[in-house]
């Protein structure tokens, strides 16, 4: 059972370090300490991505977001919305389970042995709300507010919180570029221990950024229970014997919501189900 | 331990087939199936979920022809200060 559940998840973890490789495939970025500048960054990938990560091959959706949004030109993103409101509709929160690199970090760092691993935090249920809190605050109402004698906001999340941007662009290109080194200040500092948390959050607790800071995850998880790719529970068959709900990382009980938010389509629960009553649907 | 026998699609069968048999009992009226998520042949929500992906695909035209795409690339071929913790 548990041979077959690591197998379903380091085959998963194959696709998300492909996805990671293939959206991060600038390989002369990592050499130079230079990103890549080519039109393809016109486009989002549909993970947390950063754009200034030397390897990225495009645009991170929450970043593009800010840009446009605090652009002196326009205060609605309708190109980044509607790629958002695409991939969640095909798919719900399938790209973070699947395609999301620091999604990937994450669940490799949790994989550290550690002698006492958290699976419930106290006030988890609130929590999980501060990511659309930070969803509204930080990538839509600071850009659009906050702006300079220009009219340009900058884009908060990525400045003051996104620890991605720090461990797949700051530190590379910091470590790689003499004239950055010197510019360093408080915010650098500030990013790596927003980072450094993060990462031992990480060991500790399952994908804990993902559960509640991310905002990208917050767009996607309001069209789970209504994406053209679900899941479906058959209660004839169901023998309530909860193995889905202890399956589940993100503490969703797959047998009452398979649909749930907070479910990252990872597929353990269909593992995990002695009588394959968990059904994927389009 | 039960769940560790190894041969789950059987066991799903079986469960499916005592279901079906007690279904077809003295009760002649079709019983109804119980589900959780959406019912099979229902695809009221997964239409609205095609619905939504295409009106995304609406805006991500509507903005793409009034100059958005521009700036996310401006955005994204420029290393973004703020982003890795410079700016």
């Amino acid at each position: 059972m548990d041979k077959g559940k690591n197998a379903n998840e380091w085959k998963r973890h194959k696709v998300q370090a492909l996805w990671a490789l293939l959206t991060n495939g600038y390989l002369a970025g990592f050499a130079q300490g230079k990103i890549y500048r080519g039109k393809l960054k016109n486009l989002c990938v549909p993970g947390l991505n950063c754009y200034s990560c030397p390897g990225a091959v495009g645009a991170c959706p929450i970043g593009a977001m800010q840009a446009v949004i605090g652009n002196w030109n326009f205060k609605f993103a309708f190109y980044v919305a509607g790629f958002l409101v695409f991939v969640g509709a095909l798919a719900g929160r399938f790209a973070c389970g699947w395609l999301c690199p620091f999604g990937l970090v994450q669940e490799l760092l949790h994989k550290i042995p550690f002698p006492r691993k958290i699976k419930a935090v106290p006030g988890d249920k609130l929590l999980r709300k501060l990511k659309y809190a930070v969803l509204l605050v930080f990538v839509i109402l600071l850009p659009m507010v906050l702006v300079d004698v220009l009219g340009q906001g900058a884009p908060y999340f990525c400045k003051l919180i996104c620890p991605a941007g720090t461990l797949e662009g700051g530190i590379p290109l910091v470590l790689m570029n003499k004239p950055m080194q010197s510019a360093l200040g408080w915010l650098y500092a500030w990013k790596n221990v927003l980072l450094a948390v993060t990462i031992f959050l990480s060991v500790l607790v399952y994908r804990p950024f993902c559960k509640y800071i991310c905002p990208l995850g917050a767009v996607y998880s309001v069209f789970n229970p209504i994406a053209v790719f679900r899941y479906r529970v058959d209660k004839d068959v169901c023998i309530n014997c909860k193995a889905c709900a202890e399956a589940c990382h993100m503490q969703v009980d797959p047998a009452e919501h398979p649909n749930h938010p907070e479910c990252i389509r990872c597929g353990a629960c269909k593992k995990a189900c002695p009588v394959d009553a968990i059904m994927k649907i389009f | 331990m039960e769940r560790n026998c190894g041969n789950r699609t059987e066991r799903g069968r079986e469960v499916s087939r005592r279901n079906i048999s007690r279904n077809n009992g003295a009760d002649t009226q079709p019983q109804q199936r119980e589900w959780r998520g959406s019912r099979p042949g229902s695809i009221k929500v997964s239409r609205s979920g095609a619905i939504l992906a295409a009106l995304g695909l609406l805006f991500m035209g509507y903005g793409a022809s009034r100059g958005e795409m521009p700036v996310v690339l401006e955005k994204a071929i420029n290393i973004c200060m703020e982003c890795i913790g410079i700016g």
